[in-house]
């Protein structure tokens, strides 16, 4: 399956409507809330995944970590059918809050 | 002579710790004493060090990823506490996020900065398993199982956060134990400084005719003797994400905290975005990543030397960026910092609480003046049971120690090897705001079992009674009795926001080391604890 989202490694683009799925992979870092495109509006948390449908323009998702501070963390884009892409990932460190801008168009 | 050696000794290390903090080479027009200014710096650094490290590598298809993630992590928001951090360093008077930080870590009910129980001048009755981060110097008056108070000056150490005061990294890292690291080593030296002492000196002649000089005169001598050496090692601090232990330990701390995790993260995620998402919006902001993607990837190769001064000029176009977008940006920065602080201090205690109780060693060499030497085995375990949300966590602390003789008995010694058996335990409860609680109220309990009477080490020059034989050098009398010294102690802790601390106390003995009697005594002493030199250094 393709993935949605286009990323140019500063920002994410993805076509308005379409429905992503992303999860944060650790040893044990917890995604804990997620909001999308606001900063107010709460996404359902799935276990350490969270879904959202894109809008248009500018919106930011923002992803709320707890874990540990030497972790290693990968957040990437269930692509479904067993594919993901990596978005962003960072090692023997701790971030409480991770910022994607992604444009819907 | 030891004793001076000493002293120089551990004056030397602490200067040579600050000398290279402050003097050490840094990048170009940036050194770590100007990092509150710096705060660019600061902030960056540690992202920085990634995208050099990963640009001075091959390129591989993991590689690849690594600079993508590193450029990302430098430019754009993804962590957007780098850009928070330095945006509080655009306004004179911001000291917010640092004052929050280190107000914190500065008031850990958790930390011992004095000398131990034993031996004169010491405030604290139980010694508590953790340390200063980095530095820590105390001057303590008063005892709690000596007959005779004193006066003491400590110096404390932790072995990497000296080390990393030293390489310029960050020395204060939130949660970062390792499950073998220096970070677990602690050094302790105490010094009396109340101790007064003679020497004697043979003389040259008299400087008139008219009298006849003596062949020595006694001169009072300044012997700020060494006190005690102290090691400590925590044994038990697990905090290994890749342990199934801490694993399971996490997902029940984290289901505890989540609650006020998520309440917390939507306070942040709002104030981030308050900030953020006018940036983004800006078409301007397109502009600058086009220009300075290129520039960076050019510069990563080259190292810090290179990438700091474009962060600079960087930095500089987003912060104008925000400043005409973002309306009462500074407000909105401190809002976030502060929610930054409150869910980072979430994040800590369920960490905390996963890493279950602490369990610490402890070797102390004491050399008091007038007694034998003794050497001292301590096992220190602590835990802070759950407790409310909103509301510090008490720590409880035990310790378990013994204590024998040091050196070779006199013959014919009336004591043995085994001086004591002691237990020791304490309650200390931080009072006020869960964060940066301004006191800290202490309660303890110690009992030691003394299998002999005191040891007093009689110096040269007294005379044995009704004699006037002079006494060698090695004559000793007991002194008190055998059995259990008891004592009870309360104390409140004044932490102050300069990272002084002030433990002010009272305690009661059924008897001193030397004295069959009930004793009553006030402590005071003074604490620093240097981790708030910590903003200096590192990230």
């Amino acid at each position: 399956m393709a993935c949605s989202l286009n990323d140019d490694g500063l920002k994410c683009t993805a076509k308005t409507g379409s429905v992503v799925k992303v999860c944060v992979l650790s040893s044990a870092t917890n995604l804990v809330s997620a909001t999308y495109p606001d900063g107010a509006t709460a996404l359902t948390v799935a276990g350490d995944c969270t879904t959202f449908t894109v809008v248009a323009g500018n919106g930011l998702l923002v992803l709320n970590l707890a874990g540990p501070g030497h972790d290693s963390v990968e957040i990437v884009e269930d692509c479904g059918g067993g594919q993901t892409q990596h978005l962003f990932g960072y090692h023997d460190d701790f971030h409480p809050a991770l910022v994607f801008p992604i444009v819907g168009n | 002579m030891i004793e001076k050696k000493l002293l120089c000794l551990s004056v030397f290390l602490f200067l040579i710790n600050v000398r290279v903090v402050i003097a050490k080479p840094q990048l170009p027009e940036t050194h770590p004493s100007d990092c509150l200014q710096d705060r660019v710096k600061c902030a960056y650094e540690k992202p920085l060090q990634r995208l050099a490290t990963a640009y001075s590598k091959a390129p591989s298809t993991v590689e690849e990823a690594e600079q993508r993630d590193a450029l990302a992590e430098v430019m754009s928001f993804v962590t957007p506490e780098h850009f928070v951090l330095a945006l509080t360093g655009q306004h004179p008077d911001d000291t917010l996020l640092s004052n929050l930080l280190s107000a914190w870590q500065r008031a850990r009910a958790d930390k011992q900065i004095g000398a131990t129980s034993a031996g004169k001048g010491t405030t604290d009755l139980v010694s508590r398993p953790s340390t200063s981060e980095l530095l820590g110097l105390a001057m303590q008056v008063g005892a709690l199982t000596e007959t005779v108070s004193g006066s003491v000056a400590t110096f404390q150490a932790n072995a990497e956060g000296a080390y990393r005061a030293i390489v310029g990294q960050p020395v204060i890292c939130q949660d970062c134990l390792g499950t073998w690291s220096l970070n677990n080593l602690n050094f302790f030296i105490s010094f009396d400084l109340s101790s007064q002492g003679n020497k004697n000196l043979t003389t040259t002649g008299s400087a008139n005719n008219s009298f006849t000089a003596p062949s020595t005169v006694t001169l009072p001598q300044s012997s700020k003797q060494f006190s005690s050496l102290d090691v400590k090692y925590n044994l038990r601090n697990p905090i290994d994400p890749r342990s199934k232990s801490f694993q399971t330990s996490w997902q029940n701390a984290y289901q505890r905290h989540y609650a006020d995790l998520k309440i917390e993260a939507a306070t942040l995620d709002a104030a981030l975005v308050a900030i953020l998402k006018p940036l983004v919006d800006d078409p301007k902001l397109g502009g600058i990543f086009k220009e300075y993607v290129p520039k960076f990837k050019a510069a990563a190769p080259k190292g810090m030397d290179d990438l700091l001064p474009l962060l600079r000029d960087y930095f500089a176009q987003i912060a104008a960026l925000a400043r005409a977008d973002v309306p009462n940006l500074d407000d909105r920065v401190a809002q976030a910092v502060a929610s930054y602080a409150r869910y980072s201090q979430i994040n800590y205690d369920a960490v905390s609480e996963a890493a279950g109780s602490q369990l610490t060693a402890e070797y102390t060499f004491n050399h008091p003046k007038t007694q034998p030497d003794t050497h001292d085995f301590r096992f220190i375990w602590s835990v802070t049971p759950k407790h409310d949300k909103g509301v510090p966590g008490t720590l409880f602390t035990l310790n378990l120690a013994a204590s024998i003789y040091g050196g070779q008995l006199p013959t014919g010694a009336k004591y043995g090897r085994l001086r004591d058996f002691q237990f020791a335990a304490q309650m200390d409860r931080p009072l006020g705001d869960p964060i940066t609680h301004p006191a800290t109220f202490t309660l303890a309990g110690y009992v030691q079992y003394q299998f002999d009477p005191s040891v007093l080490n009689i110096g040269p020059g007294n005379l044995v009674p009704g004699t006037s034989i002079t006494l060698p050098n090695d004559a000793q009398v007991l002194l008190g009795s055998r059995g259990t010294l008891g004592i009870l102690q309360a104390k409140i802790t004044i932490n102050t926001k300069s990272g002084v601390n002030i433990p002010i106390g009272v305690s009661w003995a059924n008897k001193t080391d030397l004295l069959n009697a009930t004793d009553v005594r006030g402590h005071i002493g003074i604490t620093y604890n240097f981790d708030s030199f910590a903003q200096l250094f590192g990230h």
